[in-house]
């Protein structure tokens, strides 16, 4: 009987009744040339002679026994296992057959065709490390650097109907969360339309609307679709209606330039490849991998918040009104929070530092020399009722420049 | 290492005069493959041994480590290979290691399939769909994704165990799985809400059930394995010590859920400034309730394993497993211990001594007609154990 059942070529038919003319069995040194053999078929063991036939290249091995013989090419042999006890394990490549060697068998086999028995070094597996690590930091870079570039081009291209409808959910999210100011209808006109004319200087492809709500942090942020949402707390900071009017420019910036949406797409795409090629886990070099991703993801983000400062000025002074409150607004955060300049925490904020903001904003200002005089942003009367309209409601507390107040001040 | 091939039927004077020529003769020396015996057709009595060392396994653990981190985790696939190669390679039955032949591109490709297939499509879902869905519908996804997920977990244990089983061979003959994993998702799932419905009571029936299929849908080679409760009811001797569990496991719960709202807001502490104190107070009580449902665990955990072995046969045979509490706790805290002190980067050895173990207390009695077991047609599946690589199973 011959075991032929995964050998595809079916080679080793001849070998069953040509072994005894090799040199096998015992030897005159006393050394076995024997073995256990499984054909593959059956979960039979087989005690097997061996033989070794050929030279070079063309070298097999010949096993046979009583029931089951084969004839593997020596290239086609894979050293399975060997044991610090010296025991072995042949089997043939692609093949479920398998030859089991006693310490003392092996070392008869080996004194017979050493390479048999040997640990080949191939270069196999160093390739196949060296592309999985081309791999890792290919999927790392694009994740790092390539979505970002595209993720400003896929905002640019996403259909304003998209975004709208976007927007439509996050304000829906948001309503969950707040609740709107009751700000007299007069005071709410004129505020949009300063908005309005705000996002008409961007040429903003959306229409810029503004709500105010009460909320429990200090914050105004632009949501995808052109809405600006500003929060009681906010509000109460700001001093005159020219700092309302710089924080307004600050997120049309954002609007027009599509910056929310680039940031979705940003975090969405970038965030999702590590995480998927990470494919869960929590070892150190996942950790590393995903702190990096994020600290790169705040670093655009800060990218879009000068950009954002430095356009707001623009569209002030085109609109005639004070740039200098952008500034000042700058100066209210920055003496809330209390400026914490080192370059570690530097590296873990959503903004740039509100002093450096600030700095920004007035160097910025003085480059443009002598500018007319400006016009108030909004009637006292408007920022009066605006202010009172929507004051933070539990007043008591706000103000006691807490972490808490100002950890989300700014916007998106 | 046991001798237990000379134990069957086959005596050294059934060999062939051939194979008696050369030393050595009779037995083989402690620690070496004892080849005097050749199957002779009536059947063999197996016997089980891990022959591995846990320093052994150190030195791949260490490699693997540094690999996954230059390759920021996607040398894993290749990783998990190279120990399962190694500890099969040391799980021996009848003094004949077994052999695993999956390999890491298989794992690999199970990954990216269920990645492309499946993870990014429900990721895309859950991240743009709350900007574009309705809200309705949004609801009404996180509903079917929360049952989906319990669905995909428990499918996921019976996928990676079908390829786990289709790349262990011994003998060169296959192990393998025949069932469907999404009915073994199904009964799963029902099985859990059977078990939650009666207040944990059905969970010991619904273990072995869910074993006893895993069991019945198993092959070596193409013959099937056996799985029941000969003269008896599947959970025998698994309601006594999960009695303890429940009450006792129970008792602990109540005792911290009851701390934290009855005895905490007497101690006098501010809540709002946290104190050593406080958090002290917090994470012993914790540790202890931890500690004592952990402790009331183990005889339940032990009687279950037992249970496991002795409902499952092949041929003639029969199989018990000596796993005791004490045997437990130690191995689950020294184990624990490797992977929080090295990071997990020790989970290999970990696995190792469960390896030893399983098997230096499996043991069986009755014949196996190994001669007659003919290798099965069927190869298993072609990619591996995605699911279970993205849910971070263990198996192993």
């Amino acid at each position: 009987m011959t075991a032929s059942i995964d050998d595809p070529t079916g080679s080793q038919d001849d070998g069953a009744h040509e072994s005894g003319a090799h040199e096998g069995g015992s030897h005159d040194d006393g050394s076995l040339l024997t073995g256990a053999f499984s054909d593959g078929r059956t979960a039979r063991r087989h005690r097997v002679r061996l033989s070794v036939e050929g030279s070079g290249e063309g070298r097999k091995l010949h096993i046979a026994g009583d029931e089951a013989s084969a004839v593997w090419p020596f290239r086609d042999i894979v050293l399975a296992d060997l044991r610090r006890t010296g025991a072995a394990q042949l089997q043939r490549k692609g093949a479920m057959q398998r030859l089991s060697l006693a310490p003392e068998e092996a070392d008869a086999l080996r004194a017979l065709a050493p390479d048999l028995l040997r640990k080949k070094i191939s270069a196999g597996p160093i390739i196949g490390v060296a592309s999985l690590v081309g791999v890792a930091f290919g999927v790392v870079a694009f994740a790092l650097f390539g979505v970002p570039m595209l993720a400003t081009q896929i905002a640019r291209l996403t259909p304003v109907s998209v975004e709208t409808r976007l927007g439509e959910n996050s304000r829906a999210m948001i309503a969950i969360m707040t609740e709107p100011c009751r700000v007299p209808r007069m005071a709410q006109m004129e505020a949009e339309r300063l908005a309005y004319m705000m996002g008409q200087t961007a040429s903003a492809r959306f229409r810029t609307r503004l709500e105010f709500v009460h909320a429990d942090f200090a914050n105004a942020f632009a949501l995808p679709g052109g809405t600006i949402v500003v929060t009681d707390r906010l509000l109460a900071m700001l001093e005159t209606s020219d700092q309302f009017a710089g924080v307004l420019a600050h997120e049309t910036a954002h609007v027009a330039r599509r910056h929310v949406m680039a940031a979705i797409v940003r975090q969405t795409g970038g965030a999702a490849l590590i995480d998927l090629m990470l494919g869960g886990g929590s070892g150190a070099g996942q950790q590393m991998v995903a702190l990096g991703a994020q600290l790169q993801s705040l670093r655009l983000g800060r990218k879009a918040e000068d950009e954002a400062d430095a356009l707001a000025i623009d569209y002030l002074v085109a609109l005639g009104a004070d740039p200098g409150g952008l500034a000042e607004f700058f100066d209210v955060i920055a003496e809330e929070t209390g400026d914490d300049d080192l370059p570690f925490t530097a590296l873990l904020q959503t903004h740039p530092t509100p002093s450096r903001r600030a700095e920004a904003a007035r160097a910025r200002v003085a480059a443009l020399g002598k500018l007319p005089e400006p016009k108030l942003a909004l009637s006292d009367k408007t920022w009066e009722a605006l202010k009172s309209a929507c004051a933070p409601e539990d007043d008591g507390e706000f103000g006691d420049g807490s972490e808490e107040d100002f950890d989300a001040y700014g916007d998106e | 290492m046991s001798d237990i091939t000379n134990s069957g039927p086959s005596a050294d004077d059934d060999l062939d005069p051939l194979f008696r020529r050369g030393p050595p003769t009779g037995h083989a020396p402690a620690g070496i493959p004892d080849l005097g015996t050749p199957s002779s057709g009536s059947g063999e009595e197996v016997a089980f041994a891990y022959t591995g060392r846990g320093r052994d396994i150190a030195g791949l653990a260490v490699q693997n480590a540094l690999l996954n981190i230059v390759t920021l985790t996607l040398y894993r696939f290749w990783g998990r290979t190279r120990v399962r190669r190694h500890i099969l390679a040391r799980t021996e039955i009848n003094d004949e290691p077994m052999a695993y032949i999956g390999t890491g591109w298989e794992l690999c490709k199970g990954f990216l399939i269920v990645l492309f297939g499946l993870f990014l499509p429900v990721f895309l879902i859950f991240t743009i769909g709350p900007y574009y869905l309705p809200y309705g519908l949004i609801w009404l996804s996180i509903l079917v994704f929360e049952f989906g997920f319990f669905f995909l977990i428990n499918y996921a244990v019976y996928a990676s165990r079908r390829y786990r089983f289709s790349r262990s061979t011994w003998r060169g003959i296959r192990f393998g799985m025949d069932g469907s994993a999404v009915e073994y998702a199904l009964a799963a799932i029902g099985f859990g809400l059977l078990s939650g419905a009666t207040l944990g009571w059905f969970t010991p029936a619904a273990q072995m059930r869910l074993t006893r299929r895993l069991w019945e849908e198993t092959q070596y080679g193409a013959r099937r394995f056996k799985a029941g409760a000969p003269g008896g009811r599947l959970a025998a001797g698994l309601y006594g010590p999960f009695a303890i569990l429940w009450v006792v496991g129970g008792g602990a719960y109540v005792g911290f859920a009851v701390f934290m709202s009855v005895i905490l807001p007497t101690l006098d502490i501010d809540p709002s400034i946290p104190s050593w104190t406080m958090v002290l107070s917090i994470y012993g009580a914790a540790l202890g309730a931890g500690l004592v449902i952990y402790l009331a665990s183990l005889p339940y955990q032990a009687a279950l394993l037992r249970r496991k072995a002795e409902i499952v046969g092949i041929d003639a045979a029969r199989f018990r497993i000596a796993a005791t509490a004490p045997g437990l706790f130690g191995l689950q805290v020294v184990n624990g211990l490797i992977v929080v002190f090295t990071l997990g980067f020790g989970q290999p050895i970990a696995t190792a001594r469960t390896f030893r173990y399983i098997f230096n207390r499996l043991t069986s009695t009755g014949l196996i007609d190994f001669d007659a077991i003919r290798q099965s047609a069927s190869t298993g599946p072609r990619s591996g154990e995605g699911l279970a690589d993205a849910f971070d199973i263990g198996g192993f």
